[in-house]
């Protein structure tokens, strides 16, 4: 009945990885393998990843959260504004939940008054971002020198360690995650079934502003304060590493995790790499486009080729 | 002798190692039924694809009036006075029936380069008068229109070509009892008119009514073409199968049977719209078959029973704790599992993996400690579904859309029974399936009754109603119009009677 192909959309980023690691380690030879530009790599790649996870709930759905970049934003701002008065430990709970707080406005958006998800979160990314100016006066907040304990790579290793944790367990193995691939997949089905597809599409959208939220934290105690540009394209770049890596742009049942920190991981050694070749900026982002123009063609493709096969009835 | 009108000649088309059409040769004659039957998978839908243009052929050849007859592309195909109704809905969602119907032949509609909807809208209701089809607005979206409406769109697409041969897959499992009327009313003009049918259904009793002869197909070959009145029903199920097959599938008994308890009170329900002051009670170990016209409600009481469809008034409740229910997880917690008609619509996620199906209408049953649900549990429930209910698939990863209609049904109807549901309804539960898994699926709901579980059956097939059903309920216009008892008297001509 059916032959089992190579499948493009899971071989294709590890091709991908492979090469772009053979291409900088022959171009950039020892640098690329020193301490120095691991740590780049790795800086680069987490943020990237955490942003991913949340906004993986949201594009497995078949929806989209523009806001990730305004509501990391948002609640950076208001999170160390808050922090300066209850205590600077208290950023790091205060930013996840104003940025679930956030994304929960998105969720009860999408789900209960019908917004489609692309125009509700692109509205929120211009909100958001202006209430940053208001409340920042448009000025940098400089923020508790303790909070940059968070940068440390124990601190910031713990961190990611169980945000990846908590995001593959959430999204592979639970109802929650598996009903977020099944509403992408068919909607209609998973109403049919007596799933709750409003409330697993607002919780989607709350998962994905608490992990903005975490993405904050991370972005404050690593600049040490709070600009009011900060996260500016986030979004785009989470997006980027996310179907880079293989994810449908439609959803469904064929987005997991580890598709995300394998986009994350070529998105920042391409980048690293690029940078220690004296790559232009135009030029990195010239050749971030066309892999994903590549890799999103190749899925389509990969897809085609199996509905053609449907036919054979 | 009539003559011949189109020919097929050793068509051959393979996907991947699979031969779906093996030297497939045929004549249609003018002015004459021809049926096309076979059980899923024998390579139906891909002879009229290919005839229709929709998909190449490896080799082969075809003639139309004695002429060679290449389509590259449905619109070939239509130009060539061929329409076609093909099995899976071939509607556009977002555009209006009108601009459905004449999709890719706009241009006769252009007034300075710009559509005159006017005259598009007008043409479109010429075609229903013409034909005395039912009239679907034209400027309605596609994608708000009910299966049955849907069909009789692209039924007006296939017949806007005044078609020297109309081809019809599989069409009337989707029609109601009066659509079908109207549409074996178009066939015989069209016949009158010395033009051909070309139809595909899995209604052996249907086919031979309607065919002046029949081809059979088996594993993509051609098995034989007789005259429809060499052939009985019996002789052709047999030369599908290639075996011998149990004459009669129905129940045997002729009296309702079931115990007294009552498992679900359907009490005075109404919708506001579809149906209005329903009461149904279901016992347990009955069948209760409910039966209408195309828009009598049927379907959506169906719908409003399992909690999915709001109701107005009215309430449902089910014997096992007294529950009332509000919400679908409700009905299904208390026992209730439900196959929606619209099998790849509304019940299954075709691009998706058998196990993933099964699994989604079981999620927290499979939950474990802290909501855990592992992998293994759901290959588990996976593999147990195509083994117990014999579903032909290489492995519980393949995507569903890679199995025939009857197999897919067979993983709908699996993943309920597999958690002894106590309460099944089952909308139009054979649809688009063959013969071989009918007889599967009817056999399985007499097991299910003699386990002492309930059915609530909404079927627009009255010989699957009567042949099963306890009790059967006719609805006319939104309400129950009647109730008959399981007996010998119960005729579909009675029901029907009811009906209109």
């Amino acid at each position: 009945m059916m032959k089992r192909k190579i499948n493009l959309e899971y071989v294709l980023p590890f091709g991908f990885l492979l090469l772009l690691f053979i291409i900088f380690s022959i171009i950039n030879g020892k640098a690329f393998f020193r301490m120095h530009n691991i740590k780049t790599i790795i800086d680069t790649m987490i943020p990237l990843c955490i942003g991913g996870y949340g906004m993986l709930f949201v594009i497995s759905q078949g929806s989209i959260d523009m806001s990730a970049g305004s509501n990391l934003a948002f609640s950076a701002t208001l999170g160390a504004i808050l922090a300066s008065k209850l205590g600077s430990i208290t950023i790091l709970p205060l930013c996840i939940l104003i940025g679930a707080a956030v994304g929960f406005v998105n969720g009860i958006l999408v789900s209960r008054f019908k917004v489609s998800s692309i125009m509700a979160t692109l509205a929120q990314l211009i909100v958001l971002r202006s209430l940053v100016v208001v409340l920042s006066k448009g000025n940098v907040i400089f923020v508790h020198p303790s909070i940059l304990k968070l940068n440390r790579w124990g601190a910031k290793g713990i961190i990611f360690i169980l945000a990846t944790i908590v995001a593959i367990y959430l999204f592979q193995y639970t109802k929650l995650g598996f009903s977020s691939r099944s509403v992408g997949e068919n909607e209609i089905v998973c109403n049919y079934v007596g799933l709750k597809t409003k409330w697993i599409k607002t919780i989607a959208y709350i998962i994905a502003g608490a992990f903005a939220g975490l993405a904050a934290v991370l972005s404050v105690s690593r600049i040490g304060g709070v600009d009011p540009n900060m996260g500016q394209a986030f979004e785009l770049q989470v997006m980027l590493a996310v179907f880079v890596g293989g994810v449908p742009v439609n959803g469904g049942s064929k987005s997991s995790i580890v598709k995300i920190i394998i986009g994350a991981l070529l998105f920042s050694i391409l980048q690293s790499g690029l940078v220690l070749s004296n790559a232009k900026s135009e030029t990195v982002e010239l050749i971030q486009g066309l892999m994903l123009i590549i890799m999103v063609a190749a899925i389509l493709k990969a897809n085609k080729m199996s509905t053609v096969k449907t036919m054979n009835e | 002798m009539k003559d011949i009108l189109f020919k097929v000649q050793n068509m051959n088309k393979s996907f991947g190692i699979t031969r779906a059409n093996h030297n497939v040769s045929m004549e249609i004659k003018r002015g004459e039924v021809h049926g096309l039957i076979g059980e899923n998978g024998s390579g139906k839908s891909t002879l009229i694809s290919m005839i229709s243009g929709m998909a190449e052929r490896d080799s082969g050849e075809l003639f139309l009036n004695g002429k060679p007859y290449e389509p590259v592309s449905p619109l070939t195909a239509l130009e060539s006075h061929i329409g076609t109704v093909v099995q899976e809905l071939g509607l556009v969602d977002g555009l209006s029936v009108a601009a459905n119907i004449f999709l890719g032949r706009m241009d006769r509609f252009k007034k300075l380069n710009i559509i005159d909807n006017a005259a598009l809208y007008n043409e479109v209701e010429e075609i229903y008068k013409k034909w005395n089809l039912p009239r679907i607005n034209p400027r309605t979206l596609a994608g708000t229109l009910t299966v049955e409406q849907k069909k009789i769109v692209e039924l007006t697409r296939a017949l806007s070509i005044d078609p020297d041969i109309l081809i019809l897959d599989e069409i009337t499992a989707a029609l109601s009892y009066n659509t079908r009327k109207i549409l074996f009313d178009i066939i015989d003009e069209l016949k009158a008119k010395g033009k051909s049918i070309l139809i595909v259904t899995h209604d052996i009793e249907e086919l031979l009514d309607l065919s002046d002869e029949i081809t059979i197909l088996r594993d993509g070959e051609k098995v034989a073409t007789k005259r429809a009145d060499e052939l009985t029903e019996s002789s052709l199920k047999k030369l599908m199968v290639g075996r011998e097959i149990e004459g009669d599938y129905y129940r045997a008994d002729n009296e309702d049977d079931y115990k007294d308890e009552v498992v679900l009170k359907i009490n005075n329900i109404s919708d506001g719209e579809n149906f209005n002051e329903v009461s149904i009670d279901l016992h347990k170990g009955e069948i209760v078959g409910l039966c209408g016209l195309s828009d009598a409600g049927i379907h959506e009481v169906a719908e409003a029973v399992f909690g999915v469809r709001p109701i107005v008034s009215g309430e449902i409740t089910l014997a096992n704790g007294n529950r009332k229910i509000e919400s679908a997880s409700i009905a299904m917690a208390y026992g209730m599992g439900y196959v929606p008609k619209d099998r790849d619509k509304q019940a299954l996620m075709v691009s998706d993996s058998i196990e993933n199906n099964v699994t989604l209408s079981m999620l927290d049953d499979l939950k474990g400690p802290l909501g855990f649900i592992s992998p293994g549990k759901i290959t588990d429930v996976g593999k147990r579904v195509i083994k117990d209910y014999k579903v032909i698939a290489v492995n519980e990863k393949v995507p569903l859309a890679s199995l025939s209609g009857g197999n897919r049904q067979k993983v709908n109807l699996g993943r309920w029974l597999l958690q002894n549901k106590d309460i099944l309804i089952l909308d139009s539960p054979t649809r688009g399936v063959d013969v071989g898994v009918k007889a599967y699926i009817y056999d399985i709901m007499k097991q299910l009754k003699k386990k002492g579980v309930s059915i609530l059956l909404v079927s627009d097939e009255l010989p699957e109603v009567i042949g099963l059903s306890d009790t059967v309920y006719v609805f006319k216009n939104s309400k129950i119009e009647k109730k008959f008892r399981r007996s010998e008297e119960l005729t579909e001509e009675k029901i029907i009677e009811v009906m209109l």
